[in-house]
């Protein structure tokens, strides 16, 4: 007896027909009406509502993924050089108009660029300091492409003022913001600054020709 | 040929997404040229340039 | 006269953590259909990049031409 009605208990409420249960038991056991939704169904076959919804979900995928690409492009856009810093990138120096022993300065992308002539003195004396006692030891032949043309950003590295040429303790150029003293390589050798005079990008397009970029 | 041929496998799902959004990039590209050509025809560069570059026809087709 | 065996004999195949030859053979035409939802999606991405444009999407036929810049001469800064 007990047993039987613990059958129709657990049938009734049995997940496998769950509507049919629901239904039995309202109308077993309440006389509430229930609003008809049947017109807000959707009648039409299932594969259809399936493949629509695919379609949106995958249009969406297709926009995102093209608005994902235009941001991307725009922000790695936004980091590359304008047209008007392309144009000024490059400076063209004639070497012929520097004699021996002479500095000049050109501007280069809105910086000073020191261009020496250096004689051959120079060049010895540049090639004969010991670099284990510099505090950025550099090596002349690593600092120049020709020995006789020392090509160099005149940016102090320490607080970037314009450095003084053919001044300083060591023939080289002097920072007269807060003293520091660079040698005929553009190396630091007193005063505040870290490192040694920054060596742009440059080339020899011919004898006469320096390419600064 | 079904539509729920794309749908199947999600290797060809994807797929076709991104083949469909490079191509709509090129598509929404041209549209949207088109569009802002248009709405600001008579004011672009390429049809003002007779007026501007000496030795270009001289046509002054504006003032409307 | 037929031989009889007590028991089948079990071979298994060599496999790498799970992977297998015949699992991968299976795998195959997926792959290659994910191969080129990547190949799409590189291509979605590099759309803009000037080396691709030049490389690749100028020579699709009929549409190439999209991908290809040609300025006025004379609009071109020196």
């Amino acid at each position: 007896m007990s047993s039987v009605a613990f059958r129709t208990l657990r049938s009734g409420l049995s997940f496998k027909s769950p509507a049919r249960a629901l239904s039995s038991a309202s109308t077993a056991l309440s006389n509430y009406q229930h609003p008809d939704f049947s017109g807000y169904l959707n009648k039409r076959p299932e594969e259809k509502n399936r493949n629509f919804t695919y379609f949106m979900v995958g249009s969406m995928g297709l926009l995102g993924a093209a608005g994902a690409k235009s941001t991307v492009e725009a922000f790695l856009s936004s980091m590359s050089a304008s047209a008007d810093v392309l144009a000024m990138a490059k400076v063209e120096v004639k070497l012929g108009a520097i004699p021996e022993g002479k500095n000049i300065i050109v501007k280069w992308q809105g910086k000073p660029v020191f261009i020496r002539h250096r004689t051959p003195d120079e060049i010895e004396e540049a090639n004969q300091v010991d670099i284990t006692s510099l505090r950025d030891p550099q090596n002349d032949s690593d600092r120049v492409v020709k020995p006789e043309w020392l090509v160099m950003l005149g940016i102090c590295t320490h607080l970037g003022c314009v450095p003084i040429g053919e001044a300083g303790d060591f023939g080289g150029w002097f920072c007269p913001c807060h003293g520091s003293h660079y040698d005929i390589s553009g190396r630091i050798r007193k005063g505040p600054a870290p490192l040694n005079l920054e060596v742009p990008q440059y080339d020899f397009t011919d004898d006469e020709t320096l390419l600064v970029g | 040929m079904q539509i729920s041929s794309l749908f199947k496998r999600n290797s060809v799902y994807v797929a076709t997404i991104l083949v469909g959004a490079f191509s709509f990039q090129a598509f929404f590209d041209v549209g949207v040229n088109r569009w802002y050509e248009y709405h600001n025809r008579g004011k672009l560069w390429k049809d003002v340039k007779g007026k501007f570059l000496e030795g270009g026809d001289e046509d002054e087709d504006d003032d409307e | 006269m037929v031989s009889y065996i007590r028991a089948p004999v079990y071979k298994s195949v060599k496999s790498i953590a799970g992977i297998n030859l015949p699992v991968l053979k299976a795998y195959i035409p997926n792959f290659v259909l994910w191969g080129g939802a990547v190949g799409a999606g590189i291509a979605t991405f590099t759309d803009g990049v000037p080396l691709f444009k030049d490389t690749f999407y100028s020579k699709i036929p009929v549409v190439g031409t999209h991908w290809t810049h040609n300025p006025d001469p004379e609009d071109v800064p020196i």
